[in-house]
């Protein structure tokens, strides 16, 4: 096999070009290829020398195949079938091990360092963070948080493991053998693979571009269709004001706001004010998760919040990053009783410049005087505590980001 | 000045007590703690596996012993070094002055 010791520049111009094409593939909505995947999916097995199951079973959100899944893999344990944890556990790692991993160690082999390095982050760690870290980590955390109890609750199996799953299209730029990194060595570069391993990298390949989530098991194989609908920010976060973020066929699906899950009945309340943004701040101070509150913030309007509640300005403080001396203001609020606060009561708020997206941030504190103080109260606890000067003497950039 | 180090609303907090506990297993990078709605992570990293010991106390405490300095991250936050040394893992603290209580932030 030939080493890549050099990219020559018309392959270093080739590598937005297929980060950009493997992003596309990675967030692909609409139809399921199944016919490819019936194709590719057994060769895996094969390759990973294990006998394709019979049963294929193609479901319409990966919350149907989570549950499916772990209640199949239950009831053929109790009918004593060899299907139990640790056998899923083994195929998929079988799955993604001999098949993923070899071609992934082929590639590397063949490849000098320095140009592997180079791919790795211009096209498979870009690829990875906007379909797999944007996409697939919702999809996978809200499954997570719903199916766990769920079926542990209903089937009393503490074994039981949903997320034996492979990600198919989410998983284009994951980190063995990345269908994105791999083939811009042998389509780009012209890496000549053996017939062995070319083969494995075609299949899973072909597997990761055909469907989404697959639940590889000994006895059946679960296979998810594509989401009919990912919508996404300028930043490529999962965000939707209109509908859920990300659908699949069954309906199943989430509403995100900029990143940010939120439960129906919350995400609608929110977006109802996104023409006045006048959502009342009473309600958004009320949300305990505080990043789900500080997009709330953004249906809602501070200043008129402020003038609403006739608060008063009790200091006022600004820090500067190091680095390129970027402003983070700090301000001490004191509201008053009346029909939103029972009893007077103060709010640190403060504008985060430093963060990707310019975000407010507004978050309750005992009834200090200067902002350091306020601002240290938050960092200390029962065990830890700092003065305000440690918390003025705090850098950005060198104490805190 | 106390010795404290935040990065988000996660506060690294220099601890110069002896750490008892159970070790977590890592591989060089360990997640210190993970958004519930948003799947961001805060992760510290460190050369190697051996650079670093995460330690989980009795109490459930979370420490850190960094053998070199470690770099953390997360989405939506610079990158940050963290010296090596000894720390114990906490979250910043807001009042709820509807429900008059004091909580850690949650995210």
């Amino acid at each position: 096999m030939k080493k890549i010791t050099a990219l020559t520049p018309e392959q270093e111009a080739m590598l937005p070009v297929w980060r950009d094409k493997w992003i596309e593939i990675g967030l692909k909505t609409g139809n399921t290829d199944w016919e490819t995947f019936d194709k590719y999916m057994p060769v895996c097995y094969q390759k990973a020398g294990l006998v394709y199951p019979k049963k294929v079973i193609r479901v319409s959100s990966p919350m149907v195949g989570a549950f499916a899944s772990s209640i199949a893999n239950k009831i053929l344990k109790e009918r004593g079938s060899h299907v139990v944890d640790d056998s899923v556990r083994a195929v998929n790692g079988a799955v993604e091990g001999v098949v993923q991993g070899v071609v992934q160690g082929a590639v590397h082999d063949a490849v000098a360092d320095a140009f592997d390095v180079a791919v790795r982050g211009s096209v498979h760690d870009v690829v990875g963070g906007v379909v797999s870290g944007a996409v697939g980590d919702a999809v996978r955390g809200s499954v997570h948080d719903v199916v766990d109890d769920a079926v542990r609750g209903a089937v009393r199996d503490a074994k039981i493991s949903w997320h034996y799953w492979l990600g198919g299209q989410f998983w284009v730029g994951g980190w063995w053998g990345s269908p994105s990194f791999v083939s811009f060595f042998t389509d780009v570069c012209k890496l000549e693979l053996s017939k062995d391993i070319q083969e494995r990298a075609t299949a899973y390949r072909k597997v990761c571009e055909s469907v989404n989530y697959i639940w590889a098991n000994s006895d059946f194989v679960m296979v998810c269709a594509r989401p009919s609908k990912i919508s996404k920010n300028t930043e490529g976060r999962l965000h939707s004001d209109t509908d859920m973020a990300i659908k699949y066929p069954d309906g199943w699906g989430l509403y995100l706001l900029n990143g940010i899950r939120f439960d129906e009945k919350l995400w609608k309340r929110i977006v109802s004010f996104k023409d006045s943004k006048d959502m009342p701040f009473d309600e958004i101070l009320k949300i305990a998760d505080v990043d789900q509150r500080v997009q709330a913030m953004k249906y809602g309007n501070v200043s008129e919040f402020i003038k609403h509640a006739n608060a008063t300005k009790v200091d006022q403080y600004t820090k500067y990053r190091l680095e390129d001396n970027a402003p983070i203001n700090y301000y001490l609020y004191e509201f008053p009783s009346g029909d939103i606060f029972t009893e007077t009561v103060h709010y640190l708020i403060y504008d985060d410049t430093v963060l990707l997206d310019k975000k407010i941030h507004m978050q309750g504190v005992p009834p200090f005087k200067t902002v350091p103080e306020a601002g240290a109260w938050k960092r200390s606890n029962d065990v830890f505590t700092i003065t305000p000067e440690d918390w003025e003497n705090m850098i950005i950039g060198v104490h805190q980001n | 000045m106390k010795k404290l180090y935040a990065h988000g609303d996660i506060n690294i907090e220099v601890y110069e007590g002896e750490v008892k506990g159970e070790k977590v297993n890592h591989a060089g990078k360990f997640v210190l703690a993970e958004g519930e709605t948003s799947g961001h992570k805060h992760v510290i990293t460190t050369p190697s596996i051996d650079d670093m010991d995460v330690i989980k106390s009795a109490d459930g405490g979370m420490f850190l012993v960094l053998r070199v300095d470690g770099i953390v991250t997360h989405e939506e936050h610079a990158p940050m070094a963290i010296p090596k040394g000894t720390y114990r893992i906490d979250r910043e603290r807001e009042v709820d002055h509807f429900s008059k209580t004091t909580r850690k932030v949650l995210d």
